[in-house]
């Protein structure tokens, strides 16, 4: 039982560090936040089904594309509301509203476009599931948590190591310093969205098979992205996928050990003692703003 | 300045309060509307105009969504389908719809938005049970007769004399699934549950009846609304060996769960307090195998696989209308209460709520979509009797047929019974 | 506060209106408004006391249902198990969500906006599930519960019209307190705090007593507004106090613009009449709820209190205005 909780936590620590990354990508490269990344999982879930079941393309085309929709999506969303706004100077606080807004229609769009049935994907490995250490999990599991490492891995080069992400890094500590040096700041911020736009979708379309696609897949999973980003150190990268992974396997383990019923509650009292104790996260990334 | 601004906002107020009470509703209906407001105040259901106003609130967004739009869709398909042959009591029908989003609070103002402003004489609605239970009061102080289509049992242990059921309460279903559970001889069972009203409810209910059976809980497990991981539920259900496992949901998370039980190696008997709907087996697939449940009726994929003749017709006009069949139950639950509704008002010879309620009490073999309905037992239940079904190779199947077939055989074995 | 300035036609007009707006309401056969205006009046003193703590203060909080539903369960359950009369439940309900508010703005007074926002969130969760299932089911968890309208002494409270003139009392009450606290020491010492904490510490400001205090004085108006909530309703459930409704206070507080008196009243009165109006649409009723408030915080980043404010001093030609309305 023990390590087939654990497993399991582990799948849903790595979809919810997915998310988190998105929200530490945003925050490092414009210190900003983003409420829609729980509907973008939605939208993903949905355009990969679209695009997978119904056009009948093959799996990584879909994939493909979903990911593309979603970053177009991200960047048209920074381009016509995000950016107008900082053009204007507001409190940071209608920004979130705005996404707030965004969140609102993208949750009602999808319903209108795609009704409420919930609908479900073929199988797309040939093999349903593997066998680890005497427990079984989807194969859809394994390809989840292959595709967040690879993601994270594939982000901290990005941003470590290309003159893109390092102009993105200077845009978000001070934008008016990195635009005399000729950074376009508002394209690295479009990007950034974009991007985490791009790595939502890519969490809705992993996990329509293991979950079925409904209108309201995302929406916690979502919040606890957010929660998991905080824990591992806001802004941290790889302190996303930790502290999500941290997230799903604590939630995990207190719902098979302790209780089910308080499972949330606990996840989010732990999320307040780290809150509280240690704002850093893991990770002890310094917040920008401060 | 400050004050000119406050003028201009109370001026505003009342007027967008004003067009608000203009808007509500379909346009032709507007004028109409207010002068029953006046009437409404002393009798809700008073008999002027031409047309019969239902109210229907459901949950059109939202986790509830699904079921919501299935309801509405069924009490417009029947309010067209009772004025092309002359209306209710020679009344045309008029359906008003709105989303009560799940929440209670929502069905409390709306039911007071349509009593006092509205004037709607019938409620059909809403099927999520904690909203019938916060606005039912609302309806019976109006004296509106009001089909609640839920099917939890809390909100008709009120004893409002002007709320009704024309689909399945709970707690009349799960005595059968006890005694069904008593009969192949098991002894401990464990349980899955959500946390919303009818949940919880289906949970004590059942929990109360294994207790005087003298089955054993070997543990009870919840999960909140909007979660869809389950493994620390479920490893815990595993590793407590029950016999069988009885869930307790709705909607999205009923395959969730049937998947991940199934994953984690539990093969063995599943009940679902209510119907395990069509939608949920194609997601789950073979996942669902195994799963009973004791309810009136199915859902299915196409209208081929239906072979109740007046199920198969109400399939055959909902997909004409609609091009797509219901997938939840409550396209049924709504549409008995209409049917329901129509009996009552035709037996009462008015559509005045007082006598409608009094007329409901004497119905007794109205022909629905569960069988005939009948309200002469004094509680307001319209169903009593009710089929266990079985999902095997992914079909449904009674339980009776299901029986001796080697699916069952595989399925008992799973659970130690044998 | 100048007692005969105050004095003015127009605002004696405006009285008049308020006092008889539920006459007039059922003069026209629309008793429905009178009901809209009583969700109006609590939702105004809610969003009042989220703009103490918010806008005069700066500390963002995205989890104010959590004292709605103190304010709300407590009075319900002090009047049910207790039998106490309900307007003394209220005000011990009101008390309980202040201290409770007060415990949990200690630690959070460290955090800024991203953090703030996401403990209260996390703090709002907890509430949430608690009341969902409480120990022991003393919250009827998802049952919810009923309870009966306000008594003032012998004095039930049973209709709308009669909860409307309570409800405006209230909303007076609160408000004139809300200015009072506001042009006192402390109203000022949260000004500075809100402007740069670091300066007004440097100034000899105690900041984290202020933050709390901030903090414990929206939960009280929240908590109250929760306590009037249920009485109103008349039954209270879980679902009511999710995280939707603590974005519902965030919105009726910005779309009217904050740091101001008028401003969280525009807010929340337009919010909710705009999403009762938008119920004819159905399904699609978020989706054009949405659409109208992503359109009103692109096109008025200041809430609509401080734009129009913005724009009348324009048309006044009041340059002085500009700048005051600006300077948020």
């Amino acid at each position: 039982m023990f390590l087939q909780i654990l497993i399991s936590g582990f799948v849903l620590g790595c979809v919810y560090g997915l998310i988190a990354l998105g929200y530490s990508l945003i925050y490092k490269s414009s210190g900003l936040m983003n409420f829609v990344q729980g509907d973008v999982l939605t939208l993903g879930a949905f355009l990969g089904y679209t695009f997978f079941s119904l056009l009948k393309l093959p799996y990584l085309v879909s994939l493909i594309l979903t990911v593309l929709v979603a970053f177009l999506f991200g960047m048209a969303m920074e381009h016509f509301v995000i950016g107008k706004l900082l053009k204007k100077n507001v409190l940071a606080i209608y920004v979130v509203l705005a996404t707030i807004a965004v969140q609102y229609i993208l949750q009602n769009s999808i319903q209108g476009i795609w009704s409420t049935k919930m609908l479900s994907y073929p199988q797309i490995f040939s093999v349903s599931s593997i066998k680890i250490a005497g427990v079984s999990i989807q194969t859809e599991s394994v390809f989840c948590i292959f595709m967040s490492f690879l993601c994270m891995a594939g982000l901290q080069i990005f941003m470590k190591h290309t003159r893109f992400g390092t102009a993105m890094r200077a845009s978000a500590m001070d934008a008016k310093a990195a635009q005399a040096c000729g950074i376009n700041t508002s394209l690295s911020t479009g990007i950034s969205w974009g991007i985490a736009a791009g790595m939502a979708a890519l969490a809705g379309i992993l996990l329509g098979p293991i979950y079925g696609v409904f209108i309201m897949l995302g929406s916690t999973i979502g919040r606890k992205g957010f929660a998991g980003a905080i824990m591992g150190g806001y802004g941290n990268l790889i302190g996303a996928i930790v502290g999500g992974i941290l997230l799903g396997v604590t939630e995990t383990f207190v719902a098979g050990y302790l209780s089910s019923t308080y499972k949330d509650m606990i996840a989010y009292a732990l999320l307040l003692l780290f809150l509280f104790v240690k704002p850093t996260g893991i990770f002890n990334e310094r917040a920008i703003s401060e | 300045m400050k004050k000119i601004l406050a003028v201009v906002l109370v001026l505003c107020l009342a007027v967008s309060l004003a067009a608000c009470g203009g808007t509500t509703g379909s346009d032709n209906q507007s004028t109409q509307n207010t002068q029953d407001t006046q009437n409404t105040q002393q009798s809700a259901a008073a008999d002027t105009g031409d047309t019969f106003i239902i109210g229907c609130p459901q949950p059109l967004t939202g986790t509830n969504a699904q079921p919501g739009e299935c309801a509405l869709n069924a009490v417009k398909l029947a309010a067209k389908q009772f004025n092309e042959n002359g209306g209710i009591n020679g009344k045309q029908v008029q359906v008003l719809s709105y989303d009560d989003q799940g929440l209670p609070e929502e069905a409390v103002k709306l039911a007071t938005r349509m009593v006092q402003a509205d004037g709607v004489q019938a409620i059909i609605g809403s099927c999520i049970s904690s909203c019938v239970l916060s606005s039912g009061k609302i309806y019976n102080d109006a004296k509106i007769p009001t089909f609640g289509t839920g099917t939890s049992p809390t909100w008709m242990a009120e004893g409002w004399e002007y709320v009704f059921r024309a689909c399945q309460n709970n707690d009349f279903a799960l005595p059968l699934v006890v005694n069904k559970l008593k009969d192949l001889g098991i002894t401990k069972a464990a349980i899955f549950a959500g946390q919303d009203d009818a949940a919880v409810a289906g949970v004590n209910t059942f929990t109360e009846l294994c207790k005087e059976a003298g089955i054993e809980i070997t543990t009870s497990e919840s999960y909140a609304e909007g979660n869809t991981d389950f493994s620390g539920q479920v490893a815990k259900i595993i590793n407590s060996n029950p016999q069988v496992v009885f869930i307790s949901t709705f909607g999205p998370t009923q395959p969730l769960i049937a998947k991940q039980l199934r994953q984690f190696g539990y093969n063995g008997l599943c009940f679902t307090k209510d119907l395990y709907q069509v939608d949920a087996l194609n997601v789950a697939g073979a996942a669902s195998n195994g799963i009973a449940f004791a309810y009136p009726y199915l859902t299915y994929s196409s209208v081929d696989e239906c072979d109740d003749p007046f199920i198969k017709e109400f399939l055959t006009a909902y997909e004409a209308e609609y091009g797509t069949l219901p997938v939840s139950d409550c396209a049924y639950r709504a549409y008995d209460s209409m049917l329901v509704l129509k009996a009552a008002c035709e037996a009462a010879g008015s559509n005045d709520g007082e006598a409608v309620a009094k007329a409901v009490g004497t119905l007794s073999g109205v022909q629905t979509l569960a069988g005939e309905q009948d309200f002469t037992k004094g509680d307001g239940e319209g169903l009593h009797e009710f089929n266990i079904f079985v999902i095997d190779d992914e079909k449904y199947m009674t339980w009776n047929t299901w029986e001796g077939t080697d699916g069952y055989q595989a399925v008992m074995e799973a659970s130690g019974l044998n | 506060m100048n007692l005969r300035k105050n004095l003015s036609v127009k605002n004696i007009v405006i009285l008049a209106v308020l006092l008889l707006l539920p006459v007039l309401l059922t003069a026209v056969g629309f008793s429905y408004g009178i009901l809209v205006c009583c969700f109006s009046f609590l939702y105004i003193i809610a969003v009042s006391g989220l703009d103490v703590d918010f806008g005069y203060c700066g500390q963002i909080s995205m989890g104010h249902a959590a004292f709605f539903a103190i304010g709300a369960y407590g009075s319900v359950m002090l009047h049910t198990y207790c039998h106490l009369p309900v307007l003394l439940t209220m005000i011990i309900a009101t008390l309980l969500a202040t201290v409770i508010g007060a415990i949990i703005a200690y630690p959070a007074s460290k955090l800024v906006f991203h953090f703030l926002s996401l403990a209260t969130i996390a703090f709002g969760e907890i509430v949430y599930s608690l009341i969902l299932n409480s120990p022991g089911g003393i919250t009827n968890n998802a049952v919810g519960m009923f309870t009966d309208p306000i008594n003032l002494f012998g004095f039930s409270l049973d209709t709308n019209t009669k909860f409307y003139y309570f409800g405006l009392v209230a909303v007076a009450l609160f408000l004139i307190a809300k200015q009072l606290m506001i042009h006192s020491k402390v109203g000022r010492a949260w000004i500075a705090i809100r402007e740069n904490p670091h300066a007004a510490n440097g100034m000899g400001i105690n900041v984290t007593k202020y933050k709390v205090m901030a903090f414990a004085v929206s939960a009280f108006y929240t908590g109250f507004a929760g306590a009037m909530y249920a009485h109103l309703v008349g039954y209270i459930g879980p679902d009511t106090f999710t995280q939707k409704q603590s974005v519902m206070f965030v919105t009726m507080m910005l779309f009217g613009g904050t740091g101001s008196l008028l401003g969280p009243i525009l807010g929340a009165v337009t919010v909710f009449v705009m999403t009762e109006c938008l119920r004819v649409f159905e399904q699609y009723q978020m989706l054009i709820y949405g659409a109208l408030l992503l359109i009103v915080i692109v096109a008025f980043p200041g809430g609509i209190y401080g734009e129009g404010k913005k724009l009348i001093a324009r048309l006044t030609k009041r340059k002085g205005g500009v700048k005051n309305a600006a300077g948020n």
